[in-house]
């Protein structure tokens, strides 16, 4: 019910807390955080983080191939695979695999960011104080008849007051996260820069892969691949397949056999030649870009995702092309 | 050249040897590329030998190759792998700060959700006693 002092408490709670408005506005600060460009980022920097991961190191899979071809080697040559060397390659491998932690907990700060930006807690918190109010007042209309203890106009206020509060406690929150993951990728982006880091990163998976290739060489050599897919794909402009019989007649012809195993050998060894090195540039892309978009978000200008998605895409077809040799 | 920019000079210089890392990365490099072509050469190799001791020491010599990278690349990975775990352990208290602040959001909410539960069971308990 509405009395005079309901109406004059109610005029001036409404004058004070559109003045606690504008202050709050005020302090909130020109440069303020759009919680939707926040987000997106934190997306991206998942992905990229994520990506960056399966991109250069070295997979299981491929590890334990190369491992085989050194033990086919070996054999081969009619000698054990000396247990130092498999050592060596399992220790360098456990060293490499340990800075694996600094991508997985990348894409886990990315994820807590993610959750910072989209939290509704200011929106909520406005549905929560009127509920508050409603049972309050319903308590109050219990105990007495008199007038309610609280104007009913109090509770939007308050819930603006405290949902403008919370909205600008977020985008500080939100800025202050930034600004450290930022400083983070900087240092792993240093690191990454680094001439031995690099050449530790690429050559492992660069050795790795010629264990595997050239073990195929043998085998090719040999003449124990079926070269019929190759032959296949020297023939699709004209639609037509090689024979069943094709692996044979080849072995009879001696300009055959050089023409094929000319092929293999240079399929062999320029087959996504230079991947490791084109992934591990294209992580230090990503990096730099996730560095420029934090600098964007926290001067309060737009966040453009487009060039960062494009080298995460990269990262992607990369690691795909990486992992499709294993399968 | 004076000798306060020879001075300057001499500094610099030796901070890369006392560093380490420069040559640490070309002496990588040049082992990575000797194990590359060792481990490339190897099928030809093999296929030349006629006798299984001509095998042995093709495939010892290439060993050797790769054997000295592994062990350059052991040294290395001493030398810049705290890096990576410093920046793994920041990485970590950083998610932990972040899901706080997150928390720390909803923290309020969650009060306010409270104290209109408990307001609603006062209210219920009195009715209870009228």
């Amino acid at each position: 019910m509405l009395t005079e002092h309901n109406i004059a408490f109610s005029r001036s709670t409404r004058i004070f807390s559109a003045g606690l408005l504008l202050g709050i506005a005020f302090l909130s600060g020109c440069a303020s955080i759009s919680e939707q460009n926040a987000v997106k980022l934190a997306t991206s920097g998942k992905s990229a983080s994520s990506s960056a991961l399966s991109t250069i190191f070295a997979t299981d899979s491929e590890y334990e191939s190369a491992m085989e071809a050194e033990v086919f080697f070996h054999s081969y040559a009619g000698v054990g695979t000396p247990s130092e060397l498999l050592d060596d390659w399992q220790q360098v491998k456990t060293e490499l695999d340990a800075r694996k932690a600094v991508f997985s907990r990348l894409t886990t700060v990315y994820a807590a960011f993610g959750d910072l930006a989209s939290s509704t807690a200011p929106e909520e918190i406005m549905s929560a104080i009127d509920d508050f109010y409603t049972a309050l007042y319903n308590y109050s209309a219990l105990v007495t008849t008199a007038r309610p203890l609280v104007p009913e106009s109090t509770s939007v206020v308050v819930g603006n007051i405290a949902s403008q509060l919370l909205t600008v406690r977020k985008g500080r929150l939100i800025r202050q996260s930034s600004v450290i993951i930022r400083q983070q990728l900087e240092c792993l982006l240093l690191l990454l820069d680094n001439k031995l880091v690099q050449e530790e990163m690429t050559s492992f998976q660069e050795n790795l892969r010629a264990s595997r290739l050239n073990a195929s060489r043998l085998l090719m050599k040999n003449d124990l691949l079926d070269p019929s897919p190759m032959l296949n794909d020297l023939a699709a402009d004209s639609g037509f397949k090689a024979v069943s019989d094709a692996r044979s007649i080849i072995m009879t012809s001696a300009p055959l056999k050089r023409g094929v195993d000319g092929v293999m050998a240079f399929r062999i060894q320029h087959y996504n030649a230079g991947l490791e090195q084109r992934g591990y540039t294209s992580t230090r892309q990503a990096l730099r870009a996730l560095i420029d978009e934090h600098k964007k978000l926290e001067k309060g200008e737009p966040v453009t995702i487009d060039e960062l998605q494009q080298i995460v895409n990269e990262l992607h077809s990369i690691s795909n092309l990486l992992s499709g040799r294993n399968q | 050249m004076s000798p306060q920019k020879k001075q300057s000079a001499a500094r610099e210089i030796q901070s890369v040897v006392i560093d380490g890392n420069l040559e640490l990365a070309e002496a990588l490099a040049a082992l990575n590329a000797a194990a590359q072509a060792a481990t490339a050469a190897l099928p030809d190799a093999l296929m030349k030998c006629e006798t299984d001791e001509e095998m042995q020491t093709v495939i010892i010599q290439r060993d050797t190759c790769l054997l000295a990278y592994l062990s350059c690349m052991k040294k290395t990975l001493a030398h810049t792998g705290p890096y990576f775990e410093s920046l793994a352990k920041d990485l970590e208290a950083t998610s932990k700060k972040v899901k706080a602040d997150a928390a720390s959001l909803q923290t309020a909410h969650d009060a306010v959700t409270l104290l209109t539960k408990l307001t609603s069971l006062v209210g219920s308990l009195v009715l209870a006693f009228v």
